[in-house]
């Protein structure tokens, strides 16, 4: 045994003697790449040994490419993650010592040209090819094409066509020029079903906007087509995106600025009505000002006008509930002022509306009513530092009052019919914030003789805490964060007209949820639970008490692999009616590259239980999609893949077998990816 | 008044008055409808908007004989300051079998929808009600049954949702999106008087949306909703499947709710970092803090970045935008320490700016940290 031992050790010494020698004996050369994206090659002795290589670092431009070099043969060969830039670059080549000491065995420099760069630049033909007054421009269409069959199914009812092309796409184009600019994007979606489509036809336009800006030397202006919002927030004005056309003007130093416009009331899809404004029984327009009348300085008094006249469908896509062909028009006025130095922010907005809610049918009178705001908004301190921790505090009160018939066509679903003072704070310092607010708002605005008025006094909270990451001992905490919000409210009645034989009010309700959750380096969790309930003393309504949980995570086991999950369990009380309802709604997802960049698996499990007594059949839902990529996507070059997707939908009756079934459904898919872009 | 409207005010009164005579003077020696009641024996509308309110109609008879009987009425009357301005409602009807000599209660419920003009005139007349009013036969006798309507403010009744306006968070109602992207839904919920909101969150996914489309319940919502009057709230989704290439659904579906549930399309195509330029995102340092004090033990950590294929960290002189120095790694690391080339570059004393790079695909910049400070002891 001594003796093996010994002859081993003499083999070590003579292999590390050997090293030795050819550390400092061998040459290395260098090929450098042909162009920007293409792999550069260190030429390395064909008799290099491998201890040697495992002693070896490279640098690339100071940055050390180690950890990316590959072996081609005996050579290291590293291909650029990014484009390398034109101009000069160097390479470094070190041997690093038994201390972890380097010492430079080669450096090589090597100079790419803009014509080494990568093809992806512009060529410079139609850069000359370009009109001289265009700056730059750029184009990109992305579109997902899918030819899905049918394979197999079970207890499937009238279902669609077995044999479907779908599919979508995004399409953006920008130019720029000196002092203008046209930006235009949409989308679009394929589907042969015609029953399944978006609008009925194969081939659909889905949303789009086209805008064209000028900036001039003293103003600026625009134009634009499409689906957009002309920026005001108001009484009249609210998230109202809408198709249409727009123009807008104002002045380079933002004192006074108009905007005209028309749009269809109806939100709107297909290609049918192109500019939204085909149909004059279906259209809405008006103009908007704003003036800084005294002075440019931002903190200055502004004050805008609006005025708008309009008829329409109230509904359209993505629009559930009331919904009639509606004729309305408005006026508004809005001042804004900065006080104190900008620390005190007011605001005051008058409206006027005339609005028939079921216009022509001249069923429903015309209303003509009124709503007014005051906002009075304070930071009153600048750079408030507490306990090394900067603080900022937003104090505001606002009071507004809608008339009981106040509506707008450009803000459908305005909450009217309240007479509402607000008192709210925000506080910000460091990781902690909380948002408290208390409203007392009363109803009968109009002072309807034959209704009562009710008082609703509401408060809200809302707090969040985020920890900094744990370390040590604690850092199996992760980066944790809390939350606890909720409300409590009263509603009551104030005032009961004589004779009155309708219902009563006097109800609270209140909810408080609890959350918190952590992030780690792979995976995350949060929990939250809610308690919500709801008191009538006059038995208009039900007693009702809500308990709700939630618990979700997610984690990326490796870069082949990432789960996720969340489960959520209710229960819910009818007091009044003594039942109780208890649902369980669990999701599992799981995403795996099974192949990296060639097999993907995902599936999803949903399981839907609903017991107690508003039992109902539950549910288990499996979908799941199996994808081999033929072609991987890259810029300008089309990807081709294949799916087997397919779903099954279990149903299962607690108490009769009436309603068991199972379904599934198996679909064998090809698809085309095919992106382009192009920058000049 | 319009003579047709007389005559049928004429008819109700005369079978009314016939009823009460018929009932009085036959005693039980017949079948006869005792009495009509109703539950809720008033209703309050709001008087903005439309309403609709459930009706049960509770018929006691007494059986002369044993048989079965159909009980019914052909219409409800909407009678306004003793005028009947419309009939709504239909005919409704069920069976009734008792012995002879039995007296039970038949139970029948109806829903009726008052449009926002008639919840008008309502709030405008002098008495500031309505009644609506049904005669129920059992085929031998009559019996009359009302129930009075009030208006009152917008809070009357039960929640009442009047308005879902569905849309994702960038205000599209029909959007195409990539991979993994993140995408939320947000229901604007328009709604009068308080009570509790019973919804779900559904989607149906590409794997069911060419085929058969249940759909699965991404999320139950119960949420407690107050107003004096009319209230507004927003509701967001939990995050979209954005996983799968193809054609989503997602819906808010409000329980018990009597308006058209509305869906918004979705259609997921391909990893935009695969095919088009996009703007980096924000790569998270995790480890170490700004301004930390380097050696070689330092450990450099990362929030992974979906479609990485490598990270590169790069040292900057303080105020300079070339590299000083840096290492790359490929995606299946996400932490580092420096090599003694790296150190090779740098002074002791000195401080230097640093950042995280994550490339994807074709060297495309997917992500990069905000810079932060060191300095070499």
């Amino acid at each position: 045994m001594a003796k093996k031992s010994l002859i081993s050790i003499c083999i070590a010494l003579l292999l590390l003697g050997l090293s030795k020698q050819s550390i400092a004996d061998w040459v290395a050369d260098f090929q450098p790449p042909a162009d920007s994206s293409s792999p550069l090659k260190i030429l390395l002795p064909d008799d290099i040994d491998i201890i040697t290589l495992t002693t070896l670092g490279v640098e690339l431009d100071g940055i050390d490419i180690t950890a990316l070099l590959t072996l081609d043969g005996n050579n290291f060969l590293y291909t650029p993650v990014e484009p390398l830039s034109s101009g000069q670059h160097s390479i470094r080549l070190v041997v690093f010592d038994n201390e972890g000491k380097t010492n430079p065995k080669n450096d090589w420099s090597f100079t790419l040209t803009d014509l080494d760069l990568a093809s992806t630049d512009a060529p410079e033909q139609q850069i000359q090819q370009a009109e001289a007054w265009i700056r730059s421009s750029s184009f990109e269409a992305d579109t997902l094409t899918e030819f899905s069959n049918r394979a197999h199914q079970h207890n499937i009812g009238s279902a669609p066509d077995h044999s479907i092309i779908s599919g979508a796409g995004n399409v953006h184009g920008a130019l720029q020029g000196e002092n203008w600019s046209v930006d235009a994007q949409g989308n679009y979606l394929i589907q042969s079903d015609t029953d399944l489509a978006l609008t009925g036809n194969a081939v659909d336009l889905g949303e789009y906007a086209i805008s064209a800006n000028y900036s001039g030397t003293s103003a600026t202006t625009g134009v634009t087509l499409g689906h957009h919002d002309i920026g005001i927030n108001s009484m009249l004005f609210s998230s109202f995106q809408r198709r249409g056309v727009s123009a807008h003007i104002a002045d380079n130093n933002d004192r006074m600025s108009a905007n005209a416009f028309a749009f269809r009331p109806q939100t709107q899809v297909g290609a049918s009505d192109f500019t939204g404004l085909s149909d004059s029984n279906n259209r809405l327009e008006g103009v908007s000002a704003s003036i800084k009348p005294f002075s440019e300085d931002q903190n200055a008094l502004k004050i805008t006008g609006l005025y708008y006249d309009g008829e329409g469908d109230t509904g359209g896509i993505g629009i559930g509930g009331e919904q009639e062909v509606s004729t309305g028009s408005g006026y508004g006025l809005i001042l804004e002022k900065k006080l104190l130095e900008g620390k005190l922010d007011f605001r005051a907005e008058y409206a006027r509306a005339h609005y028939d809610a079921d216009g022509s049918a001249a069923l429903a009178p015309e209303d003509n009513s009124d709503a007014i705001s005051m906002l009075l908004e304070a930071r009153p301190f600048e750079s408030l530092i507490l306990l090394d921790k900067y603080m900022d505090i937003v104090i505001g009160a606002k009071y507004e009052r809608i008339d009981t018939f106040f509506e707008s066509l450009a803000n459908q679903g305005i909450a009217a019919d309240r007479d509402a003072i607000t008192v709210y704070s925000n506080l910000y310092w460091g990781s902690f914030s909380a948002n408290l607010q208390f409203i007392n708002e009363t109803n009968n605005v109009d002072d309807l003789t034959s209704s009562p008025t009710d008082e609703l006094q509401n408060f809200t909270w809302s707090t969040n805490y985020a920890f900094d990451p744990q370390t040590g001992s604690k850092s199996w905490l992760g980066t944790p964060y809390l939350n606890f919000s909720g409300f409590v409210s009263t509603l009551q009645r104030e005032d009961t007209p004589s004779g009155y034989l309708g219902n009563d009010t006097d109800n609270a309700s209140n909810s408080i949820s609890v959350g918190g959750g952590s992030s780690y380096q792979d995976w995350y969790w949060s929990a939250s639970h809610t308690y919500a309930s709801l008191e009538d003393d006059t038995n208009t309504t039900s007693d009702t008490v809500s308990n709700y949980s939630s618990l979700s995570a997610a984690w990326t086991v490796s870069d082949r692999l990432e789960l996720n999950s969340d489960l959520q369990y209710g229960i819910f009380e009818d007091q009044d009616n003594d039942t109780e309802s208890y649902s369980t709604n669990l999701n599992f997802g799981l995403r795996s590259a099974l192949i990296k960049n060639k097999l993907d698996w995902s599936l999803t499990y949903n399981l839907n239980l609903a017991a107690g007594d508003n039992d109902s059949p539950d549910k288990h839902i499996i979908n799941s999609e199996l994808g081999w990529t033929i072609q991987q996507t890259g810029k300008n070059h089309p990807g081709l893949s294949l799916a087997l997707r397919g779903s099954m939908e279990k149903t299962n009756a607690n108490t009769t077998s009436t309603s068991d079934e199972t379904q599934y459904q198996v679909f064998a898919v090809f698809r085309i990816m095919a992106p382009y872009s192009s920058n000049y | 008044m319009p003579s047709s409207e007389l005559w049928r005010h004429i008819l109700v009164t005369t079978s009314i008055v016939l009823a009460i005579v018929l009932a009085t003077f036959t005693g039980s020696t017949f079948a006869s409808v005792n009495s009509v009641t109703t539950s809720p024996s008033n209703i309050t509308v709001p008087a903005k908007g439309i309403a609709t309110v459930n009706v049960t109609w509770l018929v006691n008879r007494t059986a002369a004989a044993t048989a079965t009987r159909i009980v019914s009425s052909s219409t409800a009357e909407l009678q306004l300051n003793g005028s009947t301005i419309a009939t709504v409602g239909g005919n409704i009807s069920t069976s009734s079998t008792l012995n002879s000599g039995q007296t039970a209660t038949v139970t029948l419920t109806e829903t009726i929808t008052f449009n926002a003009a008639l919840a008008r005139r309502i709030a405008a007349s002098p008495a500031g009600s309505l009644r609506i009013i049904r005669i129920f036969t059992d085929t031998e006798r009559v019996g009359t049954g009302l129930v009075n309507v009030y208006t009152g403010a917008s809070n009357s009744g039960p929640l009442a949702v009047r308005r879902i306006d569905l849309a994702f968070e960038n205000s599209a109602r029909t959007d195409v999106v990539y991979k993994q992207d993140v995408v939320h839904a947000i229901a604007d919920i328009s709604f009068r008087s308080s009570g509790i909101l019973k919804g779900e969150w559904r989607i149906i996914e590409p794997s069911a949306s060419l085929g058969s489309s249940g759909g699965r319940v991404l999320r139950v919502i119960r949420q407690n909703l107050v107003s004096s009057g009319e209230g507004r709230t927003r509701i967001v989704s939990p995050a979209l499947p954005t996983l799968n290439n193809g054609l989503h659904l997602v819906s808010f579906v409000v329980e018990d709710a009597t308006i058209e549930i509305p869906i918004l399309r979705y259609f997921v195509l391909d990893n935009k970092e695969a095919s088009l330029d996009t703007e980096p995102s924000e790569l998270i340092i995790l480890s170490p803090n700004d301004g930390v004090g380097l050696d070689q033990n330092t450990t450099f950590k990362w929030q992974n970045v979906a479609g990485a294929q490598a990270y590169q960290i790069e040292i900057f002189n303080k105020d300079e935008t070339i590299p000083l120095t840096g290492k790359l790694v490929p995606a299946t690391e996400s932490k580092l320490t420096l090599s003694p080339l790296s150190f090779d570059w740098l002074t002791p004393g000195n401080e230097y700016s640093w950042r995280i790079r994550a490339f994807g695909v074709g060297g495309k910049l997917l992500a990069q940290s905000k810079l932060q400070s060191l300095y070499l002891p």
